[in-house]
Protein backbone atom coordinates (compact mmCIF):
# COMPACT_ATOMS: atom_id res chain seq x y z
CA UNK A 1 0.00 0.00 0.00
CA UNK A 2 2.94 2.20 1.10
CA UNK A 3 4.39 1.61 -2.34
CA UNK A 4 1.10 2.50 -4.30
CA UNK A 5 1.00 6.38 -2.40
CA UNK A 6 4.48 6.59 -3.34
CA UNK A 7 3.62 6.28 -7.10
CA UNK A 8 0.67 8.63 -6.33
CA UNK A 9 2.72 10.89 -4.95
CA UNK A 10 5.28 10.67 -8.49
CA UNK A 11 2.22 10.75 -10.44
CA UNK A 12 0.89 14.25 -8.90
CA UNK A 13 4.96 15.82 -8.58
CA UNK A 14 4.71 14.73 -12.38
CA UNK A 15 1.32 16.11 -12.90
CA UNK A 16 2.06 19.58 -11.47
CA UNK A 17 4.93 20.18 -13.48
CA UNK A 18 3.06 18.90 -16.60
CA UNK A 19 0.43 21.66 -15.95
CA UNK A 20 2.70 24.35 -15.10
CA UNK A 21 4.89 23.38 -18.50
CA UNK A 22 2.06 23.68 -19.86
CA UNK A 23 1.23 27.36 -19.41
CA UNK A 24 4.42 28.14 -21.35
CA UNK A 25 4.54 25.34 -23.97
CA UNK A 26 0.66 24.38 -24.64
CA UNK A 27 -0.61 28.31 -24.20
CA UNK A 28 2.12 29.96 -25.53
CA UNK A 29 3.36 27.55 -27.47
CA UNK A 30 7.29 28.48 -26.58
CA UNK A 31 8.97 25.28 -26.48
CA UNK A 32 10.83 25.84 -22.93
CA UNK A 33 13.61 22.95 -22.19
CA UNK A 34 14.76 23.98 -18.80
CA UNK A 35 11.55 23.56 -16.64
CA UNK A 36 13.62 20.76 -15.00
CA UNK A 37 16.15 23.36 -14.04
CA UNK A 38 12.99 25.55 -12.06
CA UNK A 39 12.08 21.83 -10.43
CA UNK A 40 15.57 21.15 -9.63
CA UNK A 41 16.18 25.17 -8.28
CA UNK A 42 13.21 24.56 -6.25
CA UNK A 43 14.30 21.61 -4.56
CA UNK A 44 17.95 22.84 -3.96
CA UNK A 45 17.35 26.11 -2.77
CA UNK A 46 14.70 24.90 -0.41
CA UNK A 47 17.47 22.10 0.88
CA UNK A 48 20.14 24.74 1.01
CA UNK A 49 18.40 27.02 3.29
CA UNK A 50 17.43 24.45 5.42
CA UNK A 51 21.05 22.72 5.42
CA UNK A 52 23.16 26.18 5.07
CA UNK A 53 21.62 28.98 6.68
CA UNK A 54 19.65 26.68 9.32
CA UNK A 55 15.58 28.33 8.34
CA UNK A 56 13.04 26.51 9.17
CA UNK A 57 11.74 23.35 6.71
CA UNK A 58 8.14 25.16 6.82
CA UNK A 59 9.23 28.48 5.40
CA UNK A 60 12.21 27.53 3.45
CA UNK A 61 9.34 25.69 1.14
CA UNK A 62 7.51 28.91 1.11
CA UNK A 63 10.38 31.06 0.09
CA UNK A 64 11.99 28.73 -2.44
CA UNK A 65 8.85 29.30 -5.09
CA UNK A 66 9.67 32.88 -4.46
CA UNK A 67 13.17 32.34 -5.10
CA UNK A 68 12.47 30.06 -8.48
CA UNK A 69 9.93 33.10 -9.64
CA UNK A 70 12.56 35.67 -9.20
CA UNK A 71 15.68 33.49 -11.19
CA UNK A 72 12.74 33.21 -13.77
CA UNK A 73 12.03 36.64 -13.74
CA UNK A 74 15.18 37.75 -14.82
CA UNK A 75 16.21 34.86 -17.00
CA UNK A 76 12.79 35.99 -19.00
CA UNK A 77 14.00 39.47 -20.08
CA UNK A 78 16.19 38.54 -22.31
CA UNK A 79 14.59 35.38 -23.31
CA UNK A 80 11.58 37.36 -23.97
CA UNK A 81 13.16 39.25 -27.23
CA UNK A 82 13.32 35.51 -28.73
CA UNK A 83 10.87 32.73 -30.49
CA UNK A 84 10.71 29.32 -31.65
CA UNK A 85 13.58 27.25 -32.08
CA UNK A 86 16.54 30.17 -30.51
CA UNK A 87 14.02 30.07 -27.36
CA UNK A 88 14.29 26.16 -27.47
CA UNK A 89 18.38 26.47 -27.83
CA UNK A 90 18.57 28.88 -25.10
CA UNK A 91 16.75 27.32 -22.74
CA UNK A 92 18.45 24.16 -23.19
CA UNK A 93 21.66 26.32 -22.70
CA UNK A 94 20.39 27.61 -19.43
CA UNK A 95 19.36 23.82 -18.50
CA UNK A 96 22.89 22.64 -19.07
CA UNK A 97 23.97 25.66 -16.92
CA UNK A 98 22.37 24.78 -14.01
CA UNK A 99 23.29 21.21 -14.32
CA UNK A 100 26.85 22.14 -14.56
CA UNK A 101 26.43 24.22 -11.16
CA UNK A 102 24.60 21.79 -8.97
CA UNK A 103 27.29 18.87 -10.43
CA UNK A 104 30.26 20.73 -10.27
CA UNK A 105 29.77 23.37 -7.31
CA UNK A 106 30.19 20.31 -4.77
CA UNK A 107 30.81 22.50 -1.36
CA UNK A 108 27.37 24.43 -1.96
CA UNK A 109 25.59 21.42 -3.58
CA UNK A 110 27.19 18.02 -2.54
CA UNK A 111 27.80 17.68 -6.26
CA UNK A 112 27.10 14.10 -8.28
CA UNK A 113 26.38 12.44 -4.28
CA UNK A 114 23.42 15.45 -3.09
CA UNK A 115 22.26 16.16 -0.39
CA UNK A 116 20.19 14.47 2.22
CA UNK A 117 17.82 16.87 4.09
CA UNK A 118 15.12 15.94 6.54
CA UNK A 119 12.27 18.67 6.48
CA UNK A 120 9.96 16.56 8.12
CA UNK A 121 9.17 18.60 11.32
CA UNK A 122 9.27 16.28 14.87
CA UNK A 123 6.23 14.22 15.28
CA UNK A 124 4.70 14.44 12.17
CA UNK A 125 5.28 11.04 11.27
CA UNK A 126 6.79 12.18 8.33
CA UNK A 127 10.29 10.81 8.09
CA UNK A 128 8.57 7.38 8.95
CA UNK A 129 6.35 7.46 5.97
CA UNK A 130 6.32 10.58 3.66
CA UNK A 131 3.45 9.49 1.31
CA UNK A 132 1.15 8.24 3.42
CA UNK A 133 0.70 12.15 4.63
CA UNK A 134 2.10 14.09 1.37
CA UNK A 135 -0.56 12.34 -0.89
CA UNK A 136 -3.49 13.90 -0.13
CA UNK A 137 -2.22 17.84 -0.05
CA UNK A 138 -0.62 16.85 -3.39
CA UNK A 139 -3.76 15.88 -5.04
CA UNK A 140 -5.60 18.69 -3.24
CA UNK A 141 -2.33 21.16 -4.64
CA UNK A 142 -2.64 19.86 -8.35
CA UNK A 143 -6.11 20.00 -7.85
CA UNK A 144 -6.06 23.79 -7.34
CA UNK A 145 -3.53 24.35 -9.48
CA UNK A 146 -5.37 22.51 -12.10
CA UNK A 147 -8.23 24.79 -11.37
CA UNK A 148 -6.22 27.79 -11.33
CA UNK A 149 -4.35 27.09 -14.84
CA UNK A 150 -7.88 26.83 -16.08
CA UNK A 151 -9.37 29.74 -14.90
CA UNK A 152 -6.27 31.22 -15.95
CA UNK A 153 -6.92 29.92 -19.60
CA UNK A 154 -10.69 31.62 -19.55
CA UNK A 155 -9.51 35.11 -18.54
CA UNK A 156 -7.83 37.92 -20.56
CA UNK A 157 -4.59 37.57 -19.94
CA UNK A 158 -5.10 33.09 -20.76
CA UNK A 159 -6.87 34.74 -24.24
CA UNK A 160 -3.63 37.04 -24.90
CA UNK A 161 -1.20 34.31 -24.27
CA UNK A 162 -3.18 32.13 -26.83
CA UNK A 163 -3.07 35.46 -29.46
CA UNK A 164 0.69 35.68 -28.67
CA UNK A 165 0.89 32.27 -29.63
CA UNK A 166 -0.59 32.85 -32.53
CA UNK A 167 0.32 35.87 -33.78
CA UNK A 168 2.38 38.47 -32.00
CA UNK A 169 2.08 41.28 -34.46
CA UNK A 170 -1.64 41.05 -33.99
CA UNK A 171 -1.35 41.25 -29.86
CA UNK A 172 1.14 44.12 -29.91
CA UNK A 173 -1.62 45.92 -32.58
CA UNK A 174 -4.32 45.72 -30.30
CA UNK A 175 -2.39 47.02 -27.83
CA UNK A 176 -1.16 44.02 -25.43
CA UNK A 177 2.21 44.27 -23.87
CA UNK A 178 3.51 41.37 -25.38
CA UNK A 179 6.77 40.82 -23.40
CA UNK A 180 5.22 41.69 -19.96
CA UNK A 181 2.78 39.09 -20.82
CA UNK A 182 4.88 36.39 -21.60
CA UNK A 183 7.15 37.21 -18.81
CA UNK A 184 4.33 36.87 -16.45
CA UNK A 185 3.76 33.31 -17.69
CA UNK A 186 7.14 32.39 -17.51
CA UNK A 187 7.59 33.19 -14.17
CA UNK A 188 4.47 31.64 -12.56
CA UNK A 189 5.20 28.75 -14.50
CA UNK A 190 8.59 28.73 -13.23
CA UNK A 191 7.30 28.96 -9.57
CA UNK A 192 4.98 26.57 -9.57
CA UNK A 193 8.06 23.85 -10.68
CA UNK A 194 9.79 25.14 -8.39
CA UNK A 195 6.95 24.36 -5.70
CA UNK A 196 6.98 20.94 -7.41
CA UNK A 197 10.77 20.41 -6.45
CA UNK A 198 9.69 21.92 -2.66
CA UNK A 199 7.34 18.82 -2.29
CA UNK A 200 9.99 16.25 -3.75
CA UNK A 201 12.15 16.84 -1.60
CA UNK A 202 9.53 16.50 0.73
CA UNK A 203 9.12 13.23 -0.07
CA UNK A 204 12.48 11.85 -1.06
CA UNK A 205 14.56 13.80 1.64
CA UNK A 206 17.31 14.02 -0.53
CA UNK A 207 17.99 16.36 -4.02
CA UNK A 208 20.85 15.29 -6.72
CA UNK A 209 21.74 16.68 -9.92
CA UNK A 210 20.03 13.08 -11.35
CA UNK A 211 16.22 14.15 -12.40
CA UNK A 212 16.98 17.79 -13.01
CA UNK A 213 19.08 17.22 -16.30
CA UNK A 214 18.33 18.47 -19.76
CA UNK A 215 16.99 15.24 -21.25
CA UNK A 216 14.44 15.14 -18.20
CA UNK A 217 13.03 18.60 -19.36
CA UNK A 218 12.74 17.00 -22.96
CA UNK A 219 10.83 14.27 -20.87
CA UNK A 220 8.53 17.10 -19.34
CA UNK A 221 7.93 18.69 -22.57
CA UNK A 222 7.49 15.41 -24.32
CA UNK A 223 5.09 14.40 -21.44
CA UNK A 224 2.82 17.69 -22.21
CA UNK A 225 2.97 17.18 -25.85
CA UNK A 226 2.12 13.51 -25.33
CA UNK A 227 -0.94 14.29 -23.43
CA UNK A 228 -1.78 16.84 -25.31
CA UNK A 229 -1.10 21.07 -25.13
CA UNK A 230 -3.74 23.28 -23.79
CA UNK A 231 -5.22 21.27 -21.34
CA UNK A 232 -4.85 20.19 -18.33
CA UNK A 233 -6.45 16.53 -18.65
CA UNK A 234 -3.68 16.50 -21.37
CA UNK A 235 -0.90 17.11 -18.82
CA UNK A 236 -1.96 14.73 -16.18
CA UNK A 237 -2.99 11.92 -19.01
CA UNK A 238 1.07 12.39 -20.15
CA UNK A 239 1.91 12.40 -16.43
CA UNK A 240 0.26 9.11 -15.99
CA UNK A 241 1.93 7.58 -18.59
CA UNK A 242 5.24 8.86 -17.30
CA UNK A 243 4.30 6.79 -14.03
CA UNK A 244 2.80 3.97 -15.76
CA UNK A 245 5.93 3.19 -17.93
CA UNK A 246 8.13 2.26 -15.25
CA UNK A 247 5.68 -0.20 -13.75
CA UNK A 248 4.93 -2.10 -16.56
CA UNK A 249 8.43 -2.44 -16.98
CA UNK A 250 8.99 -3.29 -13.29
CA UNK A 251 5.97 -6.47 -14.24
CA UNK A 252 8.31 -7.61 -17.09
CA UNK A 253 10.94 -7.68 -14.21
CA UNK A 254 13.30 -4.36 -15.75
CA UNK A 255 14.33 -2.14 -13.56
CA UNK A 256 17.08 -0.14 -12.62
CA UNK A 257 19.00 1.60 -15.57
CA UNK A 258 17.64 -0.38 -18.12
CA UNK A 259 14.77 0.84 -17.30
CA UNK A 260 14.98 4.55 -16.79
CA UNK A 261 16.70 3.81 -20.75
CA UNK A 262 14.01 2.12 -21.82
CA UNK A 263 11.24 4.62 -20.49
CA UNK A 264 13.04 7.48 -22.22
CA UNK A 265 13.19 5.42 -25.23
CA UNK A 266 9.54 4.38 -25.51
CA UNK A 267 8.76 8.14 -24.54
CA UNK A 268 10.89 9.13 -27.46
CA UNK A 269 8.82 6.96 -29.85
CA UNK A 270 5.43 8.24 -27.92
CA UNK A 271 6.75 11.68 -29.06
CA UNK A 272 7.58 11.36 -32.52
CA UNK A 273 4.38 9.16 -33.14
CA UNK A 274 2.19 11.76 -31.56
CA UNK A 275 4.04 14.22 -33.85
CA UNK A 276 3.07 12.42 -37.00
CA UNK A 277 -0.12 11.02 -36.35
CA UNK A 278 -1.66 13.58 -33.69
CA UNK A 279 -0.06 16.77 -33.53
CA UNK A 280 -3.03 17.91 -30.80
CA UNK A 281 -2.21 14.86 -28.75
CA UNK A 282 -4.02 12.41 -26.81
CA UNK A 283 -6.47 14.66 -25.39
CA UNK A 284 -5.15 18.39 -26.68
CA UNK A 285 -6.64 21.56 -27.52
CA UNK A 286 -4.07 22.85 -29.11
CA UNK A 287 -1.73 22.01 -32.03
CA UNK A 288 2.08 21.67 -31.34
CA UNK A 289 4.95 23.21 -32.89
CA UNK A 290 2.40 26.35 -34.86
CA UNK A 291 5.09 29.29 -36.36
CA UNK A 292 4.55 32.45 -34.94
CA UNK A 293 4.33 35.54 -36.85
CA UNK A 294 6.32 37.98 -35.16
CA UNK B 1 52.42 26.46 -26.66
CA UNK B 2 50.61 23.47 -25.03
CA UNK B 3 47.54 26.35 -24.64
CA UNK B 4 47.63 27.28 -28.07
CA UNK B 5 47.46 23.51 -29.12
CA UNK B 6 44.27 22.87 -26.74
CA UNK B 7 42.39 26.35 -28.23
CA UNK B 8 43.49 24.95 -31.58
CA UNK B 9 42.23 20.84 -30.89
CA UNK B 10 39.12 22.70 -29.12
CA UNK B 11 38.47 25.26 -31.87
CA UNK B 12 38.40 22.47 -34.69
CA UNK B 13 35.97 20.27 -32.58
CA UNK B 14 33.58 22.89 -32.29
CA UNK B 15 34.47 24.26 -35.68
CA UNK B 16 33.92 20.50 -36.98
CA UNK B 17 30.47 20.76 -35.21
CA UNK B 18 29.00 23.85 -36.25
CA UNK B 19 30.10 23.63 -39.94
CA UNK B 20 27.68 20.27 -39.74
CA UNK B 21 25.22 21.18 -38.17
CA UNK B 22 24.88 24.25 -40.19
CA UNK B 23 24.29 22.23 -43.04
CA UNK B 24 21.21 21.13 -42.00
CA UNK B 25 20.40 23.87 -40.50
CA UNK B 26 20.40 26.02 -44.06
CA UNK B 27 18.48 23.75 -46.35
CA UNK B 28 16.10 21.84 -43.91
CA UNK B 29 15.61 25.00 -42.02
CA UNK B 30 15.10 23.82 -38.67
CA UNK B 31 17.59 22.79 -34.95
CA UNK B 32 18.58 19.51 -35.93
CA UNK B 33 18.75 18.21 -32.06
CA UNK B 34 19.88 14.72 -32.89
CA UNK B 35 23.00 15.64 -35.29
CA UNK B 36 24.62 15.35 -31.87
CA UNK B 37 24.17 11.64 -32.01
CA UNK B 38 26.24 11.54 -35.11
CA UNK B 39 28.92 12.13 -32.47
CA UNK B 40 28.33 9.91 -30.72
CA UNK B 41 27.26 7.20 -32.85
CA UNK B 42 30.99 7.85 -34.96
CA UNK B 43 32.23 7.01 -31.88
CA UNK B 44 30.87 4.22 -30.78
CA UNK B 45 31.65 3.05 -34.44
CA UNK B 46 35.26 4.03 -34.03
CA UNK B 47 35.49 1.57 -30.81
CA UNK B 48 33.69 -1.17 -32.31
CA UNK B 49 35.43 -1.40 -35.48
CA UNK B 50 38.61 -0.93 -33.45
CA UNK B 51 37.80 -3.35 -30.90
CA UNK B 52 35.57 -6.12 -32.43
CA UNK B 53 37.57 -5.93 -35.98
CA UNK B 54 40.56 -5.25 -35.19
CA UNK B 55 40.66 -2.53 -37.80
CA UNK B 56 44.06 -0.01 -37.49
CA UNK B 57 42.95 3.66 -36.62
CA UNK B 58 42.63 5.13 -39.98
CA UNK B 59 40.00 1.95 -40.94
CA UNK B 60 38.24 2.79 -38.11
CA UNK B 61 37.79 6.43 -38.41
CA UNK B 62 36.73 5.99 -42.02
CA UNK B 63 34.63 2.89 -41.35
CA UNK B 64 32.89 5.42 -38.64
CA UNK B 65 32.70 8.10 -41.25
CA UNK B 66 30.48 5.83 -44.10
CA UNK B 67 28.65 4.48 -41.41
CA UNK B 68 27.92 7.61 -39.55
CA UNK B 69 26.76 9.24 -43.17
CA UNK B 70 24.68 6.31 -44.04
CA UNK B 71 22.72 6.21 -40.54
CA UNK B 72 22.02 10.08 -40.73
CA UNK B 73 21.00 9.50 -44.14
CA UNK B 74 18.45 6.97 -42.99
CA UNK B 75 17.09 8.29 -40.31
CA UNK B 76 16.59 11.61 -42.25
CA UNK B 77 14.63 9.13 -44.55
CA UNK B 78 12.43 7.06 -41.88
CA UNK B 79 11.82 10.00 -39.70
CA UNK B 80 11.93 13.14 -40.69
CA UNK B 81 10.90 13.31 -44.24
CA UNK B 82 7.49 11.53 -43.26
CA UNK B 83 6.96 14.94 -41.22
CA UNK B 84 8.28 17.60 -43.83
CA UNK B 85 6.20 15.83 -46.97
CA UNK B 86 3.38 16.63 -44.30
CA UNK B 87 4.39 20.20 -43.93
CA UNK B 88 5.45 19.80 -40.14
CA UNK B 89 6.80 23.65 -39.12
CA UNK B 90 10.54 24.07 -37.81
CA UNK B 91 9.09 23.59 -34.76
CA UNK B 92 7.71 20.28 -34.94
CA UNK B 93 10.84 19.28 -36.54
CA UNK B 94 12.87 20.46 -33.56
CA UNK B 95 10.58 18.44 -31.26
CA UNK B 96 10.93 15.15 -33.39
CA UNK B 97 15.02 15.49 -33.37
CA UNK B 98 14.63 15.53 -29.92
CA UNK B 99 12.20 12.74 -29.39
CA UNK B 100 14.97 10.57 -32.25
CA UNK B 101 17.73 12.06 -29.68
CA UNK B 102 15.86 10.22 -26.42
CA UNK B 103 15.63 7.55 -28.62
CA UNK B 104 19.20 7.05 -29.73
CA UNK B 105 20.89 8.60 -27.17
CA UNK B 106 19.25 6.07 -24.62
CA UNK B 107 19.29 2.80 -26.94
CA UNK B 108 23.17 3.49 -27.19
CA UNK B 109 23.61 3.69 -23.47
CA UNK B 110 21.38 0.11 -23.32
CA UNK B 111 23.77 -1.42 -25.61
CA UNK B 112 26.92 -0.33 -24.38
CA UNK B 113 26.40 1.27 -21.00
CA UNK B 114 26.59 4.73 -19.63
CA UNK B 115 30.28 4.73 -18.66
CA UNK B 116 32.78 6.65 -20.49
CA UNK B 117 35.66 4.38 -22.59
CA UNK B 118 38.46 5.22 -24.66
CA UNK B 119 39.18 4.15 -28.08
CA UNK B 120 42.06 4.61 -28.22
CA UNK B 121 44.92 3.87 -25.06
CA UNK B 122 47.45 7.11 -25.20
CA UNK B 123 50.14 4.97 -24.49
CA UNK B 124 49.55 3.36 -28.19
CA UNK B 125 49.38 6.57 -29.54
CA UNK B 126 52.06 8.36 -31.53
CA UNK B 127 53.41 12.00 -30.24
CA UNK B 128 54.68 14.78 -31.85
CA UNK B 129 56.54 18.04 -30.36
CA UNK B 130 56.50 21.13 -31.79
CA UNK B 131 57.79 24.48 -30.20
CA UNK B 132 57.62 23.04 -26.51
CA UNK B 133 54.09 22.04 -27.03
CA UNK B 134 52.81 18.17 -27.65
CA UNK B 135 50.20 17.10 -30.39
CA UNK B 136 48.56 13.31 -30.73
CA UNK B 137 48.75 12.19 -34.08
CA UNK B 138 44.51 11.98 -33.37
CA UNK B 139 44.83 15.82 -32.76
CA UNK B 140 46.52 16.85 -35.82
CA UNK B 141 43.99 14.61 -37.91
CA UNK B 142 41.14 16.51 -36.42
CA UNK B 143 43.17 19.66 -36.77
CA UNK B 144 43.57 18.95 -40.49
CA UNK B 145 40.39 17.25 -40.67
CA UNK B 146 38.29 20.99 -39.67
CA UNK B 147 41.08 22.56 -41.86
CA UNK B 148 39.81 20.75 -45.01
CA UNK B 149 36.29 20.46 -44.15
CA UNK B 150 35.97 24.59 -43.81
CA UNK B 151 37.79 24.88 -47.13
CA UNK B 152 35.18 22.26 -48.64
CA UNK B 153 32.43 23.79 -47.29
CA UNK B 154 33.05 27.76 -47.88
CA UNK B 155 34.42 26.83 -51.62
CA UNK B 156 31.23 24.36 -52.07
CA UNK B 157 28.70 27.03 -50.40
CA UNK B 158 30.36 29.84 -52.66
CA UNK B 159 31.30 27.87 -56.35
CA UNK B 160 29.97 25.33 -56.24
CA UNK B 161 26.24 23.59 -57.99
CA UNK B 162 25.62 21.87 -55.14
CA UNK B 163 26.03 24.82 -52.70
CA UNK B 164 23.87 27.09 -55.00
CA UNK B 165 21.62 24.27 -55.01
CA UNK B 166 21.21 23.98 -51.50
CA UNK B 167 20.71 27.44 -51.20
CA UNK B 168 17.53 27.16 -53.72
CA UNK B 169 16.15 24.45 -51.74
CA UNK B 170 16.64 26.26 -48.32
CA UNK B 171 15.23 29.88 -49.76
CA UNK B 172 12.01 27.73 -51.56
CA UNK B 173 11.88 23.67 -51.99
CA UNK B 174 8.91 24.09 -54.48
CA UNK B 175 10.24 26.54 -56.72
CA UNK B 176 13.46 24.43 -56.83
CA UNK B 177 11.35 21.23 -57.59
CA UNK B 178 9.73 23.60 -60.62
CA UNK B 179 13.24 24.26 -61.73
CA UNK B 180 14.19 21.04 -62.17
CA UNK B 181 16.14 20.53 -58.81
CA UNK B 182 15.88 17.39 -57.03
CA UNK B 183 14.72 18.59 -53.66
CA UNK B 184 14.85 15.16 -52.02
CA UNK B 185 18.64 14.65 -54.23
CA UNK B 186 19.87 17.68 -52.57
CA UNK B 187 18.48 16.85 -48.74
CA UNK B 188 19.87 13.12 -48.55
CA UNK B 189 23.53 14.46 -49.52
CA UNK B 190 23.19 17.29 -47.22
CA UNK B 191 22.33 14.70 -44.40
CA UNK B 192 25.16 12.17 -45.49
CA UNK B 193 27.73 14.97 -45.48
CA UNK B 194 26.76 16.49 -42.58
CA UNK B 195 26.21 13.18 -40.17
CA UNK B 196 29.45 11.52 -42.08
CA UNK B 197 31.87 14.98 -40.92
CA UNK B 198 29.77 14.53 -37.54
CA UNK B 199 30.52 10.95 -37.57
CA UNK B 200 34.16 11.67 -38.20
CA UNK B 201 34.67 14.61 -35.51
CA UNK B 202 32.81 11.90 -33.09
CA UNK B 203 35.41 9.23 -34.19
CA UNK B 204 38.61 11.32 -33.26
CA UNK B 205 36.95 12.91 -30.33
CA UNK B 206 36.43 9.33 -29.13
CA UNK B 207 40.00 8.34 -30.19
CA UNK B 208 41.47 11.48 -28.64
CA UNK B 209 39.51 11.85 -25.13
CA UNK B 210 36.37 9.13 -24.57
CA UNK B 211 33.28 7.89 -25.75
CA UNK B 212 30.03 8.13 -23.50
CA UNK B 213 26.38 8.08 -24.55
CA UNK B 214 25.71 11.83 -24.38
CA UNK B 215 29.17 13.35 -25.72
CA UNK B 216 27.32 14.68 -28.74
CA UNK B 217 25.93 17.33 -26.78
CA UNK B 218 29.28 17.99 -25.14
CA UNK B 219 30.69 19.38 -28.59
CA UNK B 220 27.09 19.91 -31.01
CA UNK B 221 26.41 22.86 -27.84
CA UNK B 222 29.55 24.79 -28.09
CA UNK B 223 29.27 24.31 -32.19
CA UNK B 224 25.77 25.65 -31.65
CA UNK B 225 26.49 28.70 -29.58
CA UNK B 226 29.75 29.51 -32.37
CA UNK B 227 27.25 29.39 -35.20
CA UNK B 228 25.04 31.39 -33.71
CA UNK B 229 27.76 34.19 -32.57
CA UNK B 230 29.01 33.94 -35.83
CA UNK B 231 26.30 34.21 -37.41
CA UNK B 232 24.42 31.17 -39.70
CA UNK B 233 25.12 32.00 -43.36
CA UNK B 234 28.80 33.34 -42.90
CA UNK B 235 31.38 30.74 -42.69
CA UNK B 236 34.32 32.59 -42.14
CA UNK B 237 32.92 33.99 -39.04
CA UNK B 238 31.70 30.86 -37.35
CA UNK B 239 34.87 29.78 -37.75
CA UNK B 240 36.29 32.74 -36.58
CA UNK B 241 33.49 32.42 -33.22
CA UNK B 242 34.62 29.14 -32.94
CA UNK B 243 38.34 30.31 -32.25
CA UNK B 244 36.77 32.74 -29.98
CA UNK B 245 34.88 30.24 -27.91
CA UNK B 246 37.42 27.41 -27.62
CA UNK B 247 39.93 30.33 -26.40
CA UNK B 248 37.44 31.13 -23.55
CA UNK B 249 36.73 27.21 -22.92
CA UNK B 250 41.27 26.86 -22.96
CA UNK B 251 41.12 29.92 -20.32
CA UNK B 252 37.95 28.93 -18.28
CA UNK B 253 39.66 25.53 -18.53
CA UNK B 254 43.38 26.82 -17.17
CA UNK B 255 42.06 29.32 -14.32
CA UNK B 256 39.21 27.53 -13.03
CA UNK B 257 39.39 23.77 -14.37
CA UNK B 258 37.31 21.74 -17.03
CA UNK B 259 34.19 21.86 -14.85
CA UNK B 260 33.08 25.09 -15.56
CA UNK B 261 33.48 25.44 -19.20
CA UNK B 262 29.77 25.10 -20.18
CA UNK B 263 28.92 27.96 -17.87
CA UNK B 264 30.91 30.43 -19.68
CA UNK B 265 30.18 29.46 -23.30
CA UNK B 266 26.46 29.67 -22.72
CA UNK B 267 27.27 32.83 -21.16
CA UNK B 268 28.50 33.99 -24.53
CA UNK B 269 25.50 32.98 -26.21
CA UNK B 270 23.31 34.77 -23.27
CA UNK B 271 25.28 38.04 -23.83
CA UNK B 272 24.54 37.43 -27.89
CA UNK B 273 20.89 37.14 -26.58
CA UNK B 274 20.86 40.05 -24.48
CA UNK B 275 22.86 42.55 -26.70
CA UNK B 276 22.35 41.44 -30.30
CA UNK B 277 19.44 39.64 -30.14
CA UNK B 278 18.94 40.62 -34.09
CA UNK B 279 21.46 38.39 -34.98
CA UNK B 280 19.08 35.46 -34.66
CA UNK B 281 16.57 36.63 -36.60
CA UNK B 282 18.04 39.27 -38.62
CA UNK B 283 20.54 37.10 -40.30
CA UNK B 284 20.19 37.86 -43.99
CA UNK B 285 21.03 34.77 -46.03
CA UNK B 286 23.50 35.19 -48.56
Amino acid sequence: MEYWMMIGCIFGLYALLAISLNMVAGEMGLMSLCHAAFFGMGAYTAALLVTKLGISPWLSSLLSPFFVAAMAAMLAIPLSRINGDFFAIATFGLALVFFSVILHWTSLTGGAFGMVVDLAPHGTGLARNPSKILLLPICFIVLGFSLITRRWRRSPLGRVLNTIREDQTLAGSLGKRVGTQRLISFTVSASIAGLAGVIYLWIVGIVDPSGFGVMDSVMLLAMVIVGGAGSNRGSIAGAAIVVIIPELLRSVGLTGQAAANLRQIIFGILLYLVLLYRPKGLLGRLHVGVEQRT
Amino acid sequence: MQLVFNTLIAASAIVLAALSFRLVYVTARFFHFAHALTISIGGYAAWSFFNYCAANPYWAFLSAVILTGAAGTLSFMVFLRPLMTKGASPLVLLLASLAIHLIFQHTIALIFGEDARSVWSLEQMPVYSFAGGHLTVVQCWLIAFAVGVSVLMGCSASFSIFGKQQAAVAEHSELSTIFGIDVLSVQMKVFLIASAVGGGLGALVGMDLSISPGMGFDWLLPGVVALLVGGIYRIRYVVLASVMLASVRTAVIWYLGSMWQDIFIYSVLFLYLFLRPEILVGDEMQ
